[in-house]
């Protein structure tokens, strides 16, 4: 260990740099080449997921659970079940938000914030955000159970609500096993997957903006 | 029942550079002071023809001094306050909600919900209602803070942590 880690370490605390290897530019090829082969073969993808909310100047979380699917191309439905329910549907260039008073649709390619927000969510999801070099620059880690990406905006606009995106893959099948979005205040909001299914039937009527 | 139920729970109505119209019998004591320590609200947040919802967190941090955080059910903070009986800060607040009138509105109401203390005569705009169900606890089920001014209403219902 050099002396800058060693500095950087009694800085951050050692236990990350000790979790976290960062990945050499050939390991960081391989796995963009293996996320990407995935993202290929996935058709669809049915998840339940647990977000956390974590404010962490005041050390407190807002916990919510849901239920997520996606189906190629373009269909997402983000649907929170706890503590209320809150339904995200994307079909296309349309989208569905409904809470409990109220149902708005929208046009994604109306606005340029929706059509960021949207892509950047399917690419999430699916783990091909990595490879986003147009709008995100990125460096890829190694942790026991999990490669980690963190992401960059480089888009002025994104940065401001968003400092950075982590998404860590599985290491054994390349699925995005859990998300963070990083705010510059140090708050951030984790997602983690769990009873992940590759691939399964999911009827179109699931995106049905009714 | 239900309607019969709610109308009999306003504790506190009042109108800011009016005189404080009180429910005949109770007494106006803030519920963020005295040992309170945090509330989690539902929130609703209507500004003009927008429409956002989602959690809004309130934490005393010290003697007098509150966090207020609203994010979207997706996390997205939407805004970050503190609260303190001399000053307010804003640590972040939605870009396009980024105006100075936003931001004297929102001191003033939560300056005015928090510490239950009346502003100055200029906020003669402001409303608040605070629906509270009695004899079930003393936490308000439900705080309603308009501003017709600007086409704002704020909804916050009572979650448990």
């Amino acid at each position: 260990m050099n002396k800058v880690l060693i500095l950087l370490s009694l800085f951050f605390g050692s236990s990350v740099l000790a979790q976290q290897k960062q990945l050499t530019s050939a390991e960081a090829l391989a796995v963009r080449q293996n996320v990407r082969e995935m993202a290929n073969r996935t058709t669809s993808i049915e998840s339940d997921f647990v977000q956390e909310k974590e404010m962490s100047v005041i050390a407190e979380k807002i916990t919510s659970k849901g239920k997520f699917l996606f189906k190629k191309e373009k269909m997402l439905r983000w649907e929170y079940i706890s503590p209320f329910p809150y339904l995200i549907i994307i079909n296309k260039d349309q989208m569905l938000v409904r809470d409990e008073n109220k149902e708005n649709r929208m046009n994604l390619q109306s606005s340029t914030v929706f059509r960021e927000v949207n892509s950047i969510l399917m690419g999430a999801v699916q783990g091909t955000l990595l490879s986003d070099i147009k709008n995100f620059s990125s460096t890829l880690f190694e942790s026991k159970s999990h490669y980690l990406c963190k992401l960059i905006p480089l888009n002025a606009r994104i940065k401001e609500s968003i400092g950075e995106i982590r998404l860590y893959f599985d290491k054994t099948d390349f699925t995005v096993d859990k998300l963070e979005m990083r705010e510059s205040s140090g708050d951030y909001t984790r997602i983690t997957f769990s009873s992940k299914k590759i691939n399964s039937t999911i009827p179109d009527e699931k995106f049905a903006l009714q | 029942m239900k309607s019969l139920r709610f109308s009999s729970l306003v504790l506190l109505f009042f109108t800011l550079g009016c005189v404080a119209v009180k429910d005949p019998g109770t007494q106006w004591e803030s519920p963020f002071t005295g040992s309170f320590e945090k509330a989690l609200f539902k929130t609703s947040l209507d500004i003009r023809e927008n429409h956002l919802s989602g959690y809004t967190l309130v934490k005393k941090t010290a003697d007098s001094t509150y966090h207020i955080i609203f994010s979207n059910e997706i996390g997205m903070t939407i805004y970050d306050f503190e609260l303190y009986p001399d000053r307010f800060k804003v640590n972040y607040l939605f870009e396009p909600m980024n105006k100075k009138v936003m931001v004297k509105m929102f001191e003033r109401d939560f300056r005015l919900l928090i510490y239950g203390v009346m502003g100055s005569r200029q906020n003669f705009l402001t409303k608040t209602i605070i629906l509270s169900e009695k004899g079930r606890d003393t936490w308000p089920g439900k705080i309603i803070l308009t501003n017709p001014g600007i086409k704002l209403k704020l909804q916050l219902r009572h979650m448990t942590l």
